[in-house]
């Protein structure tokens, strides 16, 4: 097909886990591969009364990841709850980081047929989806 | 026996010098509560045999000379704290059979501390209510006038204080569920600065508001209590990690040279006459013990409750989400679909005034509204924890009514919400402001007790204490019992 006058623009969403060995609200492990549900707590099951606990290994990890991409590195940081229903959500919303997330931007330098490229505008913040 | 409204000093001495045993102490609750509980309702689940197992093994313990200022000494949890294979309802009927896996910390606390729980207390569902009428399980009765409501949200609590069927109990504020009922009650209960006691298993309503703390006969009960149950946890982040003042030996501390503020505009309208005598007579007695009064002003103090009604319920938007019916607590019968199972779920499981403020929450916080409503409320909040740290600057304390009337008729506010809203005029601010108060009576009036409020700066709960403890020696309405309700 052909669109004359026209450019294709394609963004990528990628994902990427932080290779902590427990998730980033609770201390339960993130092994692959183990035994279905031992690696769920109360808090990773949204029981009342629970409250998450941010893990500091993911700070770090994240601060690395960003200065290893040029991102900008906030000194004040905040999670905000993202409201929904869905049934593998167990809390109802989703503790995600809006507008003041650990790191925002930074570029990645990708090989391309042509020889080196750099594509710069990271436009949205890296999003941890915590669940 | 007539123990029921002695003091925890008073019982501690009977324990440890076997006047008493722990067992005893504990049938002659249970039995009072079998035996009187029907009229109040201040119990939702009464734990017989477990409180007489525990009580056997303190007494085994007393008897091998162990010794501790709470150990053996009956109280009530209000059922909003998790206790661990003991049901646990929120007043709701979405956990009416739900049973938590692990106990709060709070319940933890008191219980290495060796109180004897003697069962979960009334609340208003979710702790959203000022009168104890909004839970699943029936409204609880005011001992002192069975016509009247005991307060909310943690009615039962009061109730079941003031009426002796526990020495004290535990209650948790997130707009003046503490101190209202305490002060409808004749209760010296005390909500502390946000984040002494920790929020780990208390059922959240809202999360940046919510503060557990005691309920008790006088303030050198509540000073043993929150002794025990406050201090750091780290499975609440925003648990405070400082370490906790031993309240009940700085009770003791003099009211020579403290400056008490007063708001000349919170005295003006609204505030019944036999509350502002009150106010007068204790101004003077607090006078006589050698404290200095200063006229204050807080600004932006006429907003909180407006701050509030957009806050906490949108915090509790969030927090109640997760009754959905899918993993936990109540679900509907035969759903058609997944949207039919959370509909249904979540319509049959949440009663009236729940499901008001998590529309008003859900709006406040959808997207277009956010900045006009939770923004600006947040904003609001700051100006009014502005106003008081201002305050202190000038003042050890503030002292106001706690509510504007003693307590009023079953019925009378349940058709009007703003009506209701505005029993918490005098006490929402300090959870805006994260500060902490007490409620403490100060007088009666036609067979009522009335409650007054201090205010103090962030983790000053010892010169609270104090300053009530000091005023209770030199008083009695916190020895009025209402004797005559069974």
């Amino acid at each position: 097909m052909n669109f004359p006058g026209w450019q294709v623009d394609i963004g990528l969403e990628i994902h990427a886990q932080l290779n902590t060995a427990s998730k980033i609200f609770s201390g339960s492990a993130t092994a692959f591969g183990a035994t279905p549900n031992q690696q769920a707590s109360f808090i990773d099951m949204g029981l009342p009364g629970v409250l998450p606990v941010a893990n500091g290994a993911v700070f770090e990890k994240a601060v690395r990841f960003g200065l290893g991409i040029g991102a900008k590195i906030n000194r004040v940081s905040k999670f905000d709850r993202k409201n929904y229903f869905y049934p593998d959500l167990p809390k109802g919303y989703q503790i995600t980081q809006m507008d003041e997330p650990i790191v925002l931007g930074g570029q990645v330098t990708i090989e391309t047929e042509e020889g080196e490229k750099n594509h710069s505008n990271y436009t949205c913040p890296p999003r941890r989806r915590c669940w | 026996m007539s123990i029921e409204f002695d003091s925890i000093q008073t019982l501690r001495e009977a324990l440890d010098g076997k006047a008493i045993s722990a067992t005893e102490l504990t049938k002659h609750f249970l039995s009072r509560i079998d035996q009187l509980d029907p009229s109040l309702n201040s119990y939702i689940t009464v734990e017989h045999e477990r409180a007489l197992s525990t009580a056997a093994a303190i007494d085994k313990k007393l008897m091998a000379g162990e010794r501790a200022t709470l150990l053996g000494i009956p109280i009530a949890e209000k059922d909003i704290f998790c206790t661990e294979g003991v049901r646990t309802t929120a007043g709701s009927k979405m956990l009416a059979e739900y049973r938590p896996p692990f106990d709060s910390t709070a319940t933890a606390n008191l219980a290495a501390a060796g109180v004897i729980r003697l069962g979960k207390c009334n609340l208003d569902e979710f702790a959203m209510g000022s009168s104890n009428e909004n839970s699943y399980f029936g409204a609880v009765k005011n001992p002192w006038n069975q016509e009247r409501v005991p307060g909310g949200s943690s009615g039962g609590s009061a109730a079941a204080v003031a009426g002796g069927l526990c020495v004290a109990a535990t209650g948790t504020d997130t707009g003046g569920s503490i101190r209202q009922p305490s002060a409808f009650c004749g209760l010296t209960g005390i909500k502390p600065t946000y984040g002494r006691v920790s929020r780990w298993g208390m059922i959240a309503f809202a999360s940046s508001l919510d503060q557990a703390g005691p309920m008790a006969r006088s303030a050198a009960d509540a000073a043993l209590l929150l002794e025990a149950m406050a201090g750091p946890d780290e499975k609440d982040s925003s648990c405070l990690t400082v370490s906790v003042d031993p309240y009940s030996t700085l009770i003791r501390q003099p009211l020579e040279g403290m400056r008490i503020g007063i708001v000349p505009s919170l005295l003006a309208e609204g505030l019944s006459e036999s509350i502002a005598e009150a106010f007068e007579d204790c101004r003077k007695g607090l006078e006589k013990l050698g404290a200095t009064f200063v006229e204050i002003e807080l600004m932006h103090h006429h907003h909180s409750v407006g701050a509030y009604y957009v806050i906490a319920p949108a915090e509790a938007s969030a927090n109640l989400a997760r009754y959905d019916g899918v993993r936990f607590g109540y679900r509907c019968e035969d759903p058609a679909d997944l949207q039919d199972l959370y509909l249904r779920s979540r319509n049959e499981g949440f009663g009236d005034e729940v499901k008001r403020r998590i529309l008003v929450g859900t709006f406040a916080l959808s997207a277009g509204y956010y900045d006009a409503y939770y923004k600006q409320a947040q904003r609001v909040r700051r100006l009014i924890q502005g106003d008081f740290l201002q305050a202190f600057d000038q003042v050890d304390m503030i002292l106001t009514p706690t509510t504007p009337t003693t307590a009023f008729s079953l019925g009378e506010n349940t058709e009007d919400p703003v009506a209701m809203y505005l029993q918490d005029i005098y006490t929402i601010s300090a959870n805006l402001a994260g500060l902490p108060a007490i409620s403490f009576p100060a007088g009666m009036s036609l067979g009522l007790p009335i409650g007054l409020q201090l205010v103090g700066p962030h983790l000053k709960e010892a010169t609270l204490l104090s300053c009530v403890h000091q005023f209770q020696q030199v008083t009695d309405w916190h020895h009025q019992h209402p004797r005559n309700w069974a």
